[in-house]
């Protein structure tokens, strides 16, 4: 098995403990990885897709080919990326007019798009390729006991049509949940799990609401769920989560904190990594839950 | 040599005001035979019909060219003023040079006068080549067909009836009643739904003019407008009706349970059942496909005898009843039986059904206590799986704080885009009956406009506000379910300009209005069909709505489109009463526009046979070849037959090959 590892820019600049995280775990459960070279930015929302169709389009394709061209699907751990990755290949593969634009554009540079490889978050391609039971079966710390809150990921779930890994009903996502428990952990339901973290757009154009919406969320797995540890799909939910914690103590709007991982960097350690390596960067106190899974 | 008669209509200034009207009658008189040219400011005037009327008698003119506006709503006027002067009828042309000339062309009077101009000579062209034409009549069988048993072809029926005609009203479900015998109350005036629909149904079921055919189903519909043959379906209820008094004791003797379609599922009925508790006919049926066969009594095979009694082993609802109806020996008969109905007029009134709940996922349907509006109408209802008592599903509890939901599916690209029209009303009148009753009850109506237009209806909704319902502006994003069983609404409140949020004990959804389903089906065995929304189309919106382009097949109630109450009885009247006219006049007319076919050219390919839309040709073997035959009832003289034949055997009488191509040749010029 071998796939394409499309990095986005939050993680290789602002988390490349979970770009080591991933380059852990997949070669560790049989999965070889293509470093994709020359990949660009995605493009990100807020940028091209905002302003320009036709560009977003042609960048994105642009990755997607590099991929093609290896006879690979792209992988990544970030909704955006995954977001809008999937939705320039959708729009490419229903909008021959759009594709036939594009690929002009893309000829300046000796590329084509053709449509052959799929774009995939990571913990979506490890369910639908390996299971949950390969993913037992290669533990070596199990998370039995530990209680786990999640943060999915908007782009993760909408819009489904553009993704080619489905949730069967996304209102109340499976994959997750099930890639978690398949490490040993429970899995608490709380109601507000579909909520917007608050990261993207209205984390840089209004920081207040922003840590409005990631405060609900917090108090609500924290009541509903008191969680060890909050498990995200998305490297963006991971910044959030992980850096709106410290300001909302000191704003003396919660009063407890709720270490947060990547979904990706909960597999490689349970796979055996070194927590340094896969979790160094982490603000939340990750450290204590590590040295407790690793204890039991 | 023809002499043509040709009159111009001013219309006012609808047509002068962009045509040169002098100057196309100037153009007119030099046409070749064109005996005079006249205009008027109103030719549909008595002076203007008298113009024609005086150039008739007087021997001037034998062809009348009117041009002025549509055909479709004034030739009948013309073509009578040309018969009442002794002229044949169809010795009349029109040239439409308002509708198609001057209304569209309003800012370009040379063009308009010119088009105006080939518009009259096309017509002139058309009318030398007329000829006279004669009505032929039909007679009618004095019966009519009322497909669907609600409110609607329940009055249709009664209407009918009352006017001494036979009617054969069908009903799929075992009862008549339809959707309203669901409703608890109804607006505006909250009558209790059941205590005036009763006494109509009962009134149905014992009428002697109509005969109820109910568990059945319309399988064909041949013939023509006037002498339709139906055939019916009716399904077997393996329950013998004529002995069965509707007691109920087998129901009770059943031991299966179904989900309750009559109370939307929210409780369980029996595989042997009576549909509810007011049902006309009041009779059992047996739901084979969730029978147990208690005691391996499967139908249509003979008890086993018991070993030591030597009486035979009954199942329980054999042995409760009493008179013998609940037989399991009847013979298994999945076809059922089919009864052929000859009737002169049908009426279809198949209703609506809501939309279920299951298709909004972010409204977290899974939720018992997220119900949909027909849901709550049962739960209020004295004959409900609550008996009345308000409860919320999940635990009995009695909610304290209530959410409706308006527009769910309705005005939604994602599902219908009309408005289902009674859902505003509804919401209010449930919420209002809630709030009477328990007025500490907190209530929300979630909504994106309320609609209230109708009688009565604004100072309802007045009346609701008062009360203390709060309306809010602002479409519900989600609803989640919430530890307790309660729920949490999301919605964005316009006014407010805010998100907002709300937990309610029980959230109501107003589901939209859908056609019944089959209807589509139902339309195409009658050759009516459905607009892009599924409901069936009338034949013009304002003028004709309760007629359809089949001549003898009319419409009312929901199968049309989402209406209250008052409005589907309203419509059900008018329907009856069209479809009355005929069958009171005890002949109809067949206007001559239609088709024939020269049987001597035709080669009887089937190729009209195919493309006829409304099954008028049939093939028919004439000594010992195939040739094509025109039902002249049936012919709506659409022309497609005549255009399609390749041996040109057909003729279009008003439109023959000679009309239209010096009618083409004239515009040419």
């Amino acid at each position: 098995m071998k796939i394409g590892f499309f990095v986005g820019c939050n993680t290789a600049f602002n988390r490349p403990d979970l770009e080591q995280a991933v380059r852990y775990a997949l070669p560790a459960l049989g999965v070889e990885l293509d470093n994709l070279d020359g990949q660009s930015c995605c493009p990100s929302w807020g940028t091209l897709p905002s302003v320009d169709v036709a560009g977003w389009c042609a960048v994105g394709a642009r990755n997607l080919a590099l991929a093609e061209e290896k006879g690979l699907d792209i992988v990544t751990v970030c909704g955006s990326c995954y977001g809008s990755l999937a939705e320039a290949k959708y729009k490419l593969d229903h909008d021959p007019e759009l594709k036939t634009r594009v690929n002009e554009l893309l000829r300046n540079i000796g590329r084509e798009y053709k449509g052959t490889s799929q774009v995939r978050l990571a913990h979506y391609y490890l369910d639908h390729e390996l299971g949950p039971d390969r993913i037992r079966e290669a533990l070596k710390y199990k998370l039995d006991g530990f209680t786990i809150a999640l943060q999915p990921g908007c782009h993760s779930l909408w819009p489904s049509k553009v993704y080619f890994d489905k949730e069967e009903d996304t209102f109340h996502p499976r994959v997750l949940k099930e890639m978690c428990e398949a490490l040993g952990a429970t899995v608490g339901y709380y109601t507000r799990l579909l909520d917007c973290c608050g990261m993207g757009a209205m984390r840089s154009a209004d920081m207040e609401k922003s840590f409005h919406l990631v405060e609900k969320k917090l108090v609500s797995m924290k009541e509903e769920v008191n969680p060890d540890l909050l498990v995200t799909g998305c490297s963006s939910c991971l910044l959030q989560f992980d850096t709106a914690q410290k300001f909302l103590q000191k704003d003396k709007k919660i009063k407890f904190e709720i270490p947060v991982l990547h979904y990706m960097q909960l597999l490689a350690l349970c796979l055996g990594a070194d927590p340094e390596q896969v979790a160094g960067l982490a603000e939340t106190n990750v450290r204590s839950f590590i040295d407790r899974v690793r204890k039991e | 040599m023809p002499r043509i008669g040709v009159y111009i209509c001013h219309c006012g200034e609808n047509i002068a005001g962009a045509v040169n009207v002098e100057e196309v009658r100037k153009y007119a008189e030099q046409l070749p035979e064109v005996a005079i040219a006249r205009d008027y400011l109103f030719m549909c005037s008595d002076p203007g019909q008298e113009l024609i009327k005086q150039d008739i008698r007087a021997g001037l003119v034998d062809r009348v060219v009117v041009a002025a506006c549509t055909p479709r709503t004034h030739e009948p006027i013309f073509r009578e003023a040309v018969a009442e002067a002794g002229l044949n009828k169809y010795l009349f042309e029109m040239a439409n040079i308002r509708d198609q000339d001057s209304w569209a062309h309003w800012h370009d009077k040379e063009g308009a006068t010119a088009k105006a101009k080939k518009l009259v000579a096309s017509a002139v062209a058309k009318a030398a080549f007329l000829e006279p034409l004669e009505d032929r009549f039909v007679e009618v069988t004095p019966a009519a067909l009322v497909v669907g048993g609600g409110v609607a072809g329940m009055f249709a029926a009664l209407d009918l009836a009352g006017m001494g005609y036979q009617v054969y009203l069908v009903e799929k479900n075992p009862s008549i009643g339809g959707n309203m015998a669901k409703l608890d109350k109804t607006f505006p005036t909250n009558d209790c739904s059941a205590c005036i629909l009763t006494p109509v149904m009962v009134r149905v079921g014992t009428h002697p003019k109509i005969k109820l055919l109910t568990y059945s189903e319309v399988e064909s519909v041949e013939g023509s407008f006037g002498n339709f043959k139906v055939k019916v379906r009716r399904k077997q209820t393996y329950i013998d009706w004529d002995k069965c008094t509707g007691c109920g004791d087998c129901v009770n003797a059943c031991p299966a349970r179904i989900p309750n379609e009559f109370n939307e599922g929210m409780d369980n009925r029996r595989a042997v059942y009576i549909e509810f508790p007011q049902a006309v006919p009041k009779k059992a049926v047996v739901d084979l496909e969730h029978c147990l066969n208690c005691g391996k009594r499967t139908i249509g095979t003979a008890p086993r005898i018991h070993s030591k009694t030597g009486k035979p082993i009954l199942a329980p609802c054999e042995r409760a009843c009493k008179t013998g109806a609940c037989d399991r020996s009847k013979a298994y008969d999945p076809e059922g039986e089919i009864i052929e109905l000859a009737v002169g007029t049908i009426i279809v009134t198949t209703g609506y059904r809501v939309m279920d709940k299951a298709p909004f996922k972010e409204y977290s349907p899974q939720s018992p206590n997220v119900v949909t509006a027909m849901q709550l109408e049962r739960i209020l209802s004295a004959t409900g799986p609550t008996a009345g008592h308000f409860e919320r599903p999940s635990d009995k509890e009695k909610p304290k704080t209530i959410a409706f939901v308006s527009c769910v599916g309705s005005r939604d690209k994602r599902h219908h885009t009309y408005c289902s029209k009674v859902c505003c009303m509804y919401m209010l009148k449930e919420a209002r009956l809630i709030k009477e009753k328990y007025p500490e009850t907190d209530i929300y109506i979630f909504f994106i406009d309320v609609r209230t237009a109708g009688k009565d209806f604004e100072e309802y909704y007045n009346y609701c506000r008062n009360l203390g319902i709060k309306m809010l502006r602002g479409r519900v994003g989600g609803v989640d379910e919430l530890p307790g069983d309660r729920l949490r609404v999301r919605a964005y409140d316009v006014d407010l300009g805010a998100p907002v949020e709300l937990e309610a004990d029980l959230v109501v959804l107003a589901t939209a209005i859908e056609p019944a389903p089959g209807l589509a089906e139902l339309g195409r065995k009658l050759g009516i069909t459905c607009g892009s929304e599924g409901f069936l189309k009338e034949m013009h919106t304002k003028l004709y709505p309760v007629e359809t382009p089949v001549r003898g097949v009319y419409i009312a109630g929901c199968a049309q489109g989402p209406k209250d109450i008052p409005e589907a009885v309203s419509q059900a009247r008018a329907a009856s009463s069209a479809a009355a006219v005929p069958l009171t006049f005890g002949k109809i007319v067949v206007e001559p526009l239609i088709s024939e076919v020269n049987q001597r050219k035709c080669s009887g390919c089937g190729t009209c046979e195919k493309l006829c839309p409304y099954s008028a040709i049939k093939l028919v073997e004439d000594k010992g070849r195939l040739r094509s035959h025109i039902d002249e009832a049936l012919c709506a003289g659409c022309g497609v037959c005549a255009a399609a034949c390749p041996s040109g055997a057909i003729t279009l009488h008003g439109f023959t090959n000679a009309q239209i191509s010096a009618q083409i040749k004239a515009l040419a010029s």
